[in-house]
């Protein structure tokens, strides 16, 4: 086993009661990374979490925790450490006793308990609360008691499971701050589980998309978000316009990846491809026309895809003129103030409606409703899926 | 784990079985005996106690029971529906109060609490002597060992069971049902009519329910504060365990008394269901 | 929360209400202190009816048998409620419902018919158990209302906790032991209290099962309000009225403070 990884998962699957709810699950966490387990409620994420915890045991497969499989070991016997989705303070023992639980179980002797949880509590910023109760804190220190107590047994991987979920939405901004800096500072791995794709993004060094029981797709958030595998990856991490289509050309010709504009979905696609090379390829878009796009994978002419792009990758002009290859027009149909952004609802003609979304700027006009527009694009920012 | 969890259930599993099961089922076997010269049980099986059961003079205080009952209940939901609507309409704190208020008599010994109205209302007691001296009765009103007693006896007693089930279904009410009523031209009388009643069915029921099915059971009440002139199906089974010592016939008549609170219950639920 | 008019005629027959519930408890606690001996006229405020109770013997007998009755069936019927309740909430059980209701059943049957079944199982199976028998009946009338206590605990317990626990290296013995029971501490006093007051208050039971030597004072004072109505019956009625209050007042107390946890 190598000593590069703080957790490898082979090939795990878990059913209750005939409903299979993880499928097959293969990853792994590198020492100090900070990984996100992303996917809507229901997919599987937290039954996975607890299995790698050692609250359920997997049907098949195996959990590699410092050169050990540890699939079938229960949850006190494993190196690793949990922050619970409303913490599960025990609200009968004060701040230093919960931090100092674990260390009393494993029978470490007083004084290195009392140097150790001290020192916990110093990293997490909570020195001065160690004799109050959980009762009395607030939100955002509960959370702090919940690290503190996990991270004082120095485990090989610390879980957690949607910490940010009890807390409310400006809290939430500051803890995740905290949370990332103070992972930089321990260097512990994290196992992340979240809905929200807000915080995957911001916080993680990679992303794993859980859907139905099943990783769609792993990546670092960047990847993720210009080049999703699959629809429901571009829908859920990030708003996108999904076209229904068909290839109708595909070129022959190779593109060089370093020849395509670098930030464009398809330079980032070329990157995580093993193969570096893209394709034009010619779509006939339902609703919208002929659209020209670029893909690493081997489409056919005649095959249905679906076609990804993003709002903020649309143009929006009143004039027609532009180097950009793809070109329609619409109809504002809504427009959308948000400070910094603008969003627009509009209507092609042929009454598809798509998102676009605009920086804002005083200088710029912003659209109004009923404005004629043209919507343009590079061929490069659009993503094509099966 | 499968042991621990057996050796945590055996105990009070078997408990219940040996000393609430096992009475209870001693009950059914003994009321299809015979009774034996001197008491006690000639085991045998026969439907005998339960034919006596209809005779006219049993069959009489079987309804007579039910009529206390329902008149105990009607009372009871007369006086408890003005301050159930009031508790409900209180502030948090003066609801806790009052909840705690109306609990209070429920926590006091039943004894206690006949015996504070035998006190109160005996012909030298103090309300008599108050109302003679202040001239306010030429004579003592001598209630106490009458039947207006015993209704008295039993609607003070179960007057809380009344109360706190019509409070909670009351107090969940939202207020601006009521404001919304007012605002579609609704007078006080409707709105009581047509949504305050018909929302708070739920605790009525249960309510009268909990009284309806204690009063037959209840002994107590009518032997001290009826003088034991008025024999309810409590008194009935009470005399034939431990005065006649016929103990199947006392079981009959408590396997009876059983199906008829049972009945009740079941109407209850049926309400339940269809509310 | 007033609102609208103040409906002067609820809050006159609410009052009403209350002092219909209220006078009689009064004037037997008020008339307790009169030094009279006739009931209706009050001379003067005295204890000598407290006195007197207190020299009574019977009385006294009754007051320890209770006391023994209470403390034994509460004792006895708390253990066996928390392991039904634990063994119920903790571990998986096939057709749950169908169990808790047997659990729960006693206090839906009507006191009198557990007292008749009571007097039938010493007759059937005679033997010569005095306080015992009391003690056997009023611990199956406890059983459920503990067991109710502490499962309302138990539920309201997170099971995360003891996942917790786990985690950080606890086997589950441990987790049990450290975090669940600490944690049910106040439901099982508190249950255990309420449990004492149920036995003390119990009049059926009591005067179905017990004889001369086991008299509890319900069916003592049962004997008196037949025979002699003396301002003695004032003083105990309500010293045990207090006694109850006491208890019932203790067991919420501790029940309210798990509330804040």
């Amino acid at each position: 086993m190598s000593e590069q990884f703080s957790v490898e998962v082979k090939e795990i699957s878990k059913s209750f009661h005939g409903v299979t709810v993880v499928r097959d699950v293969d990853f792994d966490i590198r020492k100090g990374e900070f990984f996100a387990l992303l996917g809507p409620s229901g997919c599987g994420k937290t039954t996975l979490l607890r299995m790698i915890a050692g609250f359920e045991y997997p049907d098949k497969g195996s959990i590699w925790i410092r050169g050990r499989d540890v699939a079938s070991v229960p949850a006190n016997d494993r190196p690793v450490n949990m922050v619970f989705q409303h913490y599960a303070l025990f609200p009968h023992l004060s701040v230093f006793e919960n931090a100092a639980f674990g260390l009393r179980m494993r029978r470490v002797p007083e004084p290195e308990v009392r140097r150790r949880a001290d020192d916990v509590l110093g990293v997490v910023q909570l020195k001065d609360l160690g004799p109050r109760m959980p009762a009395e804190l607030s939100g955002g220190q509960q959370q702090r008691v919940a690290l503190a107590r996990a991270l004082v047994n120095q485990p090989e991987l610390l879980l957690l499971d949607e910490p940010m979920a009890a807390l409310d939405e400006k809290l939430r901004e500051d803890m995740r701050e905290e949370l990332k800096a103070l992972q930089h500072r321990i260097g512990v791995s994290f196992l992340y589980v979240t809905h929200d794709q807000e915080e995957a993004l911001e916080l993680a060094d990679r992303i794993a998309v859980m859907e139905k029981g099943r990783i769609i797709q792993i990546g670092a958030p960047q990847e993720i978000y210009e080049s999703p595998k699959t629809a429901f990856v571009a829908d859920f991490v990030g708003v996108s316009n999904l076209l229904k289509g068909k290839v109708a050309e595909v070129e022959q010709l190779l593109v060089e990846a370093a020849s395509l504009p670098p930030g464009t979905a398809a330079a980032a696609a070329s990157a995580q491809a093993s193969s570096a090379a893209m394709r034009r390829v010619w779509l006939e878009v339902e609703g919208v026309g002929r659209i020209e796009a670029f893909t690493g994978d081997g489409f056919q002419a005649g095959e249905a895809v679906t076609l990804s792009l993003r709002p903020e990758r649309i143009h929006l002009s009143t004039s027609q003129v532009s180097e950009l290859e793809n070109r329609v027009s619409a109809i504002v149909q809504r427009a959308i103030f948000l400070g910094s952004d603008i969003h627009y609802h509009v209507r092609l003609a042929s009454g598809l409606l798509l998102r676009v979304q605009t920086i804002y700027s005083p200088i710029r006009r912003v659209r109004k409703e009923g404005d004629r527009v043209y919507l343009m694009w590079r061929s490069e920012d659009a993503t094509v899926l099966a | 784990m499968t042991r621990l969890k057996a050796r945590l259930s055996l105990p009070p599993l078997l408990w219940l079985a040996v000393f609430y099961a096992l009475p209870l089922g001693l009950i059914i076997l003994v009321s299809s005996a015979a009774r034996g010269t001197y008491g006690g049980i000639l085991w045998s099986l026969s439907f005998k106690s339960y034919l006596r059961f209809f005779d006219p003079l049993y069959l009489g205080v079987l309804a007579r029971s039910i009529a206390v009952a329902a008149l105990s209940t009607v009372l009871c939901v007369l006086l408890g529906f003005p301050i159930s609507w009031w508790m409900a309409r209180l502030g948090k704190r003066g609801q806790q109060i009052m909840v705690l208020l109306i609990l209070i008599p429920f926590w006091t010994n039943v004894l206690v609490r006949l015996y504070a109205w035998m006190f109160l209302l005996g012909s030298s007691g103090p309300f008599n002597s108050l109302a003679l001296r202040s001239g306010l009765l030429r004579a003592p009103l001598e209630v106490l060992y009458t039947w207006k007693a015993v209704l008295l006896g039993f609607v003070y007693g179960q007057l809380p069971f009344m109360i706190l089930p019509l409070y909670a279904s009351l107090e969940k009410i939202d207020k601006s049902l009521i404001e919304a009523a007012r605002d579609l031209y609704a007078s006080s009388w409707q709105v009581f009519r047509r949504v305050i009643l018909p929302l708070s069915k739920p605790g009525l029921v249960a309510g009268s329910v909990l009284v309806f099915a204690s009063i037959p059971c209840d002994f107590v009440t009518p032997d001290l504060m009826g003088g034991s002139k008025y024999a309810l199906m409590g008194n009935l089974i009470q005399q034939q365990y431990l005065v006649v010592r016929d103990w199947p016939f006392g079981s009959a008549l408590s396997l009876i008394q059983m199906l008829v609170i049972g009945a009740g219950l079941l109407l209850y639920l049926r309400q339940e269901q269809s509310a | 929360m007033k609102r609208g008019k103040p409906t002067g005629a609820l809050a006159l027959a609410s009052l009403a209400t209350l002092a219909f519930i209220y006078l009689p408890l009064l004037s037997l606690i008020v008339f307790s202190f009169n030094a009279s001996k006739f009931n209706a006229r009050w001379t003067g405020l005295s204890l000598r009816w407290y006195v007197q109770m207190l020299g009574n013997s019977d009385m006294r007998q009754a007051t320890l048998n209770s006391v023994i009755v209470g403390a034994a069936s509460s004792v006895f019927s708390t253990a066996l409620a928390a392991m039904g309740a634990v063994a119920l909430e903790r571990f998986p059980w096939r057709r749950k419902p169908m169990w808790e209701a047997f659990f729960f059943l006693p206090v839906v049957i009507p006191e009198l018919m557990m007292a008749v079944g009571f007097l039938l199982l010493f007759n059937v199976f005679p033997a010569e158990m005095g306080l015992a028998k009391l003690i056997l009946g009023h611990t199956t009338l406890n059983l459920p209302i503990v067991w109710l206590i502490i499962r309302a605990r138990l539920k309201k317990l997170d099971p995360r906790l003891e996942e917790a626990a786990m985690d950080l290296g606890a086997t589950r013995a441990m987790a049990f032991y450290k975090i669940t029971l600490p944690l049910l501490a106040p439901a099982v006093l508190g249950g255990a209290l309420m449990a004492f007051a149920i036995s003390l208050d119990d009049f059926f039971i009591s005067f179905f099962v017990s004889d001369f030597q086991s008299v509890t004072l319900p069916v003592y004072i049962y004997s008196l309000l037949r025979f002699n109505l003396s301002p003695e019956v004032n003083a105990l009625s309500t010293a045990l009225f207090v006694a109850s209050m006491l208890l019932v007042a203790l067991a919420f107390l501790l029940q309210g403070k798990e509330a804040h946890v």
